[in-house]
């Protein structure tokens, strides 16, 4: 725990499961006195839409932008909260920005099954679980 | 002398689906780069073949790769947001190791002075135990493994505009490889920082070169010059491998580098002052991912190797980085500890 303070790391994104995440951090955090870190990992496809491209660092400027919507429950809860883009596979990223954020616990939606196990595969939400050496509250649908 | 590997269309069946970037035409381009460079006689085409399991096994676990293996075997599907894999992806998989290896192989027999590998998948976001980054089997990796399993001194030259995570963890605290970066920052996979140096066992043998977006082929000839060539020099590589991704490429998709093929060209001359002798450089192909300039910078590059005159476009210089090579030249300057994560 950092400075006595709990800090929360939830994985934003666009997804339902992450809209979920976030509810329950923002309806949470305020009774455990929290700080809350949202986190969304940009991966190597994450800039090309459609048609046409965005330069990569136009779109973490959009990005940016996103998250702060995606975070929005948390700002109409009161919850003091930070945004954070980083790069890389997601469950890596996750694990890596948590440890650099002190953070005492990972929240993150439940997602569709990706893989198999064995091969350091399976959902986000699983490979958190398998390798977080902190607390990981996965958000079922 | 060039030897080309690799690149049977006939035997890739990595089958990522309609739309991702990293697609078998991509082949097609850079042996049409090659081509184009009118090399003639100098080109010498080598079949690939498949990296056996103990061959891989010098990288990656065998829980690892009956894992993959199998997945493969069952259909496939994405490994993670970026990297699919379906039925056929094992095999080609195989092969784009294996060519790895059959390139560095000719080249000890004596057969060239440098080769290309035109396989795919790529390979430097691979991890040991976890594919990544369109990556399944770490193919330069492999190569090196091979080599310093012989007693080689291995230096890893990696110009794709990512950061190769996989290869600088692979070889992280291991003192027989020089693992060398340059790659836009910020930007995937997130590793990659200048104070990233090598584990304790091989302290100052992974150098970083992270620059930022718009920058130009002066930077990186400058990240050469200044701060990889005196490393190169302490450590005396026996071999040099190049991670030769095309996507710094100012038309590249994916990234916000500006260097043209001319660029790509002069790097590789640098680069070849590195191997001690000809017949000790091999070019893996990585990234790349907008089909003309792959084809261009593959073409000036191997040109530039063989000392031919195609060099479809012109170097560029004028763009931000300057104070990053110099940050990286301080942490270098002298030899340094060991830093950083893998």
């Amino acid at each position: 725990m950092t400075g006595g303070q709990l800090r929360i790391v939830v994985a934003v994104d666009d997804s339902e499961g992450a809209a979920r995440a976030v509810r329950f951090v923002a309806r949470l955090a305020p009774s455990l006195g929290a700080e809350v870190v949202a986190v969304h990992a940009l991966g190597l496809l994450a800039h090309l839409g459609g048609e046409t491209a965005v330069p990569a660092q136009a779109h973490r400027d959009e990005v940016r932008a996103l998250l702060e919507r995606w975070a929005g429950p948390l700002a109409d809860a009161g919850v003091p909260y930070r945004c954070e883009v980083v790069d890389g596979n997601p469950v890596q990223a996750l694990l890596s920005a948590a440890a650099d954020e002190g953070a005492d616990v990972i929240v993150v939606g439940k997602r569709a099954a990706i893989g198999v196990p064995g091969l350091q595969l399976g959902s986000t939400s699983q490979q958190l679980v398998q390798h977080a050496d902190i607390p990981v509250v996965v958000v079922p649908g | 002398m060039v030897l080309l590997v690799g690149g049977d269309p006939a035997l890739d069946r990595h089958d990522v689906g309609v739309g991702h970037p990293e697609r078998a035409a991509r082949i097609e381009a850079a042996l049409a780069g090659v081509d184009d460079a009118g090399l003639g006689d100098a080109v010498v085409h080598l079949a690939p073949r498949r990296a056996t399991e103990d061959e891989l096994m010098l990288v990656h676990p065998a829980p690892y790769l009956e894992a993959l293996r199998a997945f493969c075997e069952a259909g496939g599907g994405y490994l993670d947001p970026d990297t699919v894999a379906g039925e056929g992806s094992w095999d080609t998989a195989l092969l784009a190791a294996g060519a790895a290896l059959a390139a560095v192989e000719a080249l000890q027999g004596g057969e060239g002075d440098v080769a290309f590998v035109a396989a795919r998948p790529p390979g430097h976001h691979a991890l040991a135990d976890q594919s990544m980054g369109f990556c399944l089997l770490n193919n330069v990796a492999v190569a090196a493994a091979s080599l310093t399993a012989r007693g080689e001194r291995v230096m890893v030259v990696d110009w794709d505009v990512h950061h190769g995570n996989g290869t600088q963890a692979i070889f992280w605290d291991d003192p027989s490889v020089l693992y060398v970066s340059t790659h836009e920052w910020p930007l995937y996979p997130g590793t990659g920082a200048v104070h990233e140096t090598g584990g304790p066992g091989a302290p100052g043998l992974t150098v970083n070169v992270p620059v930022p977006a718009g920058a130009t082929g002066n930077v990186l000839r400058h990240a050469l010059d200044d701060v990889v060539a005196p490393v190169a020099e302490r450590f005396s590589p026996t071999w040099v491998l190049v991670s030769a991704g095309f996507d710094a490429h100012r038309a590249d998709p994916l990234a916000d580098l500006a260097l043209t093929a001319g660029d790509f060209a002069d790097l590789a001359t640098r680069v070849r002052q590195f191997a001690p002798r000809p017949g000790r450089l091999a070019l893996f192909l990585e990234g790349g991912y907008d089909l003309d300039a792959l084809r261009r910078s593959v073409g000036a590059t191997l040109a530039a190797l063989l000392g031919a005159d195609y060099r479809p476009e012109p170097a560029s210089s004028g763009g931000p980085g300057a104070s990053a090579v110099e940050a990286a030249r301080r942490v270098h300057a002298d030899g340094v500890s060991a830093g950083g994560g893998p």
